[in-house]
Order: structure tokens, then sequence, then C-alpha cells
């Protein structure tokens, strides 16, 4: 029975694929772990109203830490094998330093007026990735030996599930060279992660893929949201895979959906990302009956903000 | 004279007809054992480079030659299908390759091409030491009723070195198995 299921599902799969052709593939980007780079120095401190706050420095790591590029650079390699090419950190940083310089000499050559870029496009053009590779690893002394226990997880941006993993420690050795045990934990942990992802992979195409919605309001917008996401609720009913989705907060002035299985492809047979996908539900609120202006944002493939009450 | 020629001849004939078709039978007995998944597969130590798996594979014949020469086939279908469990050694756990559920037909078709005697799959194995790579040779026994125990078969344990990223890649482009961006 089980048998037959799969078959049947991997046939719908097969369908599916052959009707509507690819599905939006989600970037993927390897980033060591804040755990990484506080071990090794790689944090700056800022002053975030009155508390201190340590985030990571990515940039300084990339620029000084060999053993890092020589690991991302074998996860690139690898992946690229897998017909699954990386955004790479460091390439990404550069690109937007550049754009950053770029964007803030360019003028108009009509009136001579600059870039808009708003607080909220400042915040979101960070590195960013649909999956983050986050990758750890420690080195283990006991004597002369030496081991490598490597960590690396694969993170989902909007849900922020992990979505894959590799975990294992090496053999210890006594004369081998860190960066050569290094290399030999990504080759020897790959295995297990790409699994993993398939599996991921293998869920969405069957269930649709996981996203997540918020809704927010402008303080100026004099609207009932904790009964209004009734109607929100029977819309995602009506239009996830199986009616899969949990709302997870609501407010008088804010809700969450996560969990929410959208499809990958609408009914012409294009290929959709979360935007598209609630583009109908922004239509839907802003007619007749509830005549609700909102705003819909976007972050990646997975995750959209409206905001009621406005543009 | 000539009539006795002829005699020796044909039962000469006979005599090789009847060894070719025995060693036929063996190899297809041999053959129905790695088609039902009748053999063992071991790691034998980390040590392989990247993109290779040094495999100890248990294979069990009548005879050793014909176990010898099946354990390539088992470690490539082990490889593909059974995976291994990681012990010491440095080793660690390998999943098979196999990442979908194949119906009875595609498994048939699959095994009647892929692994011939001379199939695509000998590209992707190697004997991994000296004399076809025996690492062991252990003689089965039946306990017979008169309690006397009376040999059985052999199970040959042979190492072989399997170039996994190749077959998997092999495997990919051929829709044996899902590549990870299938679908994107």
């Amino acid at each position: 029975m089980g048998n037959t299921n799969f078959i049947l599902r991997s046939c719908i799969f097969l369908l599916v694929i052959s009707l509507h052709g690819q599905a939006k593939k989600p970037t993927l980007m390897v980033v060591p772990s804040d755990a990484w780079c506080n071990k090794n120095g790689y944090m700056i401190e800022f002053d975030n109203q009155g508390i201190t706050t340590k985030v990571p420095d990515y940039t300084k790591a990339v620029q000084e830490n060999t053993d890092l590029l020589l690991v991302i650079s074998k996860l690139n390699g690898l992946m690229a094998e897998r017909e699954f090419p990386l955004k790479n950190l460091e390439t990404v940083l550069k690109g937007l330093t550049n754009d950053r310089g770029l964007n803030a000499v360019r003028t108009s050559r009509d009136t001579g007026a600059s870039i808009s870029e708003s607080p909220v496009d400042q915040i979101i053009k960070t590195a960013r990735a649909d999956i983050i590779l986050q990758l750890t690893w420690t080195v283990n002394t006991m004597g002369p030996k030496k081991s490598i226990t490597y960590n690396l997880q694969g993170l989902d941006s909007y849900t922020y599930k992990q979505i894959a993993t590799a975990v294992g420690t090496g053999a210890p050795s006594f004369s081998v060279e860190l960066p050569v045990l290094l290399e030999e934990a990504v080759a020897e942990n790959m295995e297990d992660f790409t699994y993993t992802l398939q599996e991921h992979f293998d869920d969405m195409f069957e269930k649709g893929r996981e996203v997540t919605l918020q809704i927010l309001t402008w303080d100026d917008w004099d609207g009932d949201l904790d009964e209004l996401t009734f109607e929100i609720e029977d819309w995602l009913d009506a239009n996830t895979i199986e009616g899969r989705f949990s709302t997870a907060d609501v407010t008088d002035s804010y809700a969450l959906f996560d969990q929410v299985r959208m499809p990958l492809f609408n009914e012409r047979g294009r290929a959709m990302a979360a935007r598209n996908f609630f583009r109908g539900l922004s239509k839907t609120l802003n007619a007749p009956p509830h005549n609700i202006p909102n705003k819909l944002t976007t972050e990646g493939l997975g995750k959209v903000t409206l905001i009621l009450g406005g543009k | 004279m000539i009539s006795h020629v002829v005699k020796i001849l044909v039962l000469l004939s006979a005599f090789l007809l009847s060894t070719s078709i025995l060693a036929q039978r063996k190899q297809k007995l041999a053959d129905k054992d790695t088609y039902e998944w009748v053999y063992d597969i071991e790691c034998y130590g980390g040590t392989a480079k990247n993109g290779f798996k040094i495999v100890k594979v248990w294979s069990y014949s009548k005879e050793k030659g014909v176990a010898t020469a099946q354990a390539k086939k088992n470690a490539v279908h082990g490889i593909i299908f059974k995976g291994y469990a990681g012990e010491g050694r440095g080793c660690r756990a390998s999943r098979p390759l196999m990442n979908r559920e194949m119906t009875e037909d595609e498994y048939k078709d699959f095994f009647k091409d892929f692994f011939l005697d001379d199939g695509d799959f000998n590209r992707f194995v190697t004997y991994a030491t000296d004399y076809k790579g025996i690492a062991d040779v252990q003689k089965l026994v039946k306990n017979k009723k008169d309690k006397k125990d009376k040999f059985y078969q052999y199970k040959i344990g042979v190492i072989v070195s399997v170039a996994s990223d190749d077959l998997r890649k092999h495997l990919e482009k051929e829709g044996v198995i899902n590549s990870l961006a299938k679908g994107f």
C-alpha cells in the first residue's frame, strides 16, 4: 500500500514537472555560524539602543581565514558538481559593497535626483539566500592527536527550520595538517547533507513549498485584524495544498501564518514564489467587500509581509 | 578408425558443452543471488580517495572462482541498493545511491543490461588488492542428520574499490536515480 502510494506520488510529481517545467530554484549560500565567528574573533560589537550587541563580521572572516575559504570552496565545488551551484559569500559581500558605492553616486541626468533607498531596502540588501548552509567546525586536540568535529546545517531562511544536516567527528590523526582534515570532513559529510536536502526537496514537490505570511497594519488603519484573520484563513484553506497552514499568532495589529504549503505552479503552469501566490490574497483584500488597500513586500522565495491600511 | 575418432570428438564436444552449460548455470545462480541481494557488504577503511569507496564484499558460491568474480557485481549492486553501516577503521556509514522506489519491471530491466558480465557496471569497480582482491575464504557447512558436517558452499570476502561519485553521476544521467537538482 505504502509502495503504491509512493509510486502514485512519484507519477504525479513527474506529471507535474512534465506539464509545468521547472520550479523556482532556491539559492544556497555557505555562511560560518555565529558560534564559529565568535570563537575565532570575527565579531563586531555595536551599541543597540544601550545594549551591547555582537554580530558576525563575515567580511573580516573571509578576508583573514584561509581555512574558511578552503571549506567554502570545497563545499561550493561539491554542490556545483550536483548541479546546485552555491552563492559565494565573499563574492556576494563584495557585490553588495560595489552596489552601495555605485548607488551612492548615481544621479538622474534629467533632474539630478539620487537613488531612492529606504531603511528597509538597506536591511534587505545583506548577504542572503533562500537556504543558508551554516558551517561550524572545531579542532579537537588530545595529546599529539588532532581531529575535526564538523557541523553543516541547512537552514530555511523563511520558516527558520533546519532542513538538512551533516554532523560528524573525523578519525584522529597524528600528522595530517588541518586543511587536509577539513577537506576530508567536507567530503565525508557531503553524502549525508545532500541526502537530507534531497528529502526536503522531495517533500516540497509532494506537499508544496513551505512559506510564511506575516500580516502587519499601518498605525492609522482602524480595521479589525482579529476578525479579518478568519477570512484570511478561509482564503488559505482554499488555496494552499490540502489546506495546510498554521495560524501562529493573531493580535489586533499583527498576524503570522506559518507552515503555509503553497503550490509550486499556478493554474497556467507558471512557477510561483510566495509573492506570486499571496498576490491573490492581496487582491482579494483590496476588492469589495473588504476594500482594504494593502502593501505586499517580499523576502526571497518564501516570505511575504502584507501591510494593511495603505500602500 | 574414423568412427572411433568421431566418437571421441562427439564425447569431447558433449563434455565441453556440459561444462559450459554448468559454468553458465553457476554464473546464473550467482547473478540470481546478486539480484536477490544474497551477499554482504561492509566498509573497508576510510582511506579511499574522494569519490571512491573501498568495500569488502562477501559472496556465496560452491565455486571460489564464481564467488570471486561476482564480488565486483555485488559491490556495485551494494553501493546502489544496500549501502553499509560505518564501523572501526574510520569508516562512515554509506547510504544507498538509489533514492526512489523502483518498480519490479524497472529493477529487472536495469539489472538485465547494467549487470551483464561485460555490462556498464565494470566501469565503476576494480579489485583493490592482489590476487583478484580475495581477502578471506570460508567454508560453510551444513549439519546433517547423522551429525556429520558436510561442505555446503564457500563464503568469499573480496576487497574492491568502487568509483561511487562517477557511478552516481552515471545513474543520474541515465535517469535511474534522482539528481539533487531534478525538478528545478
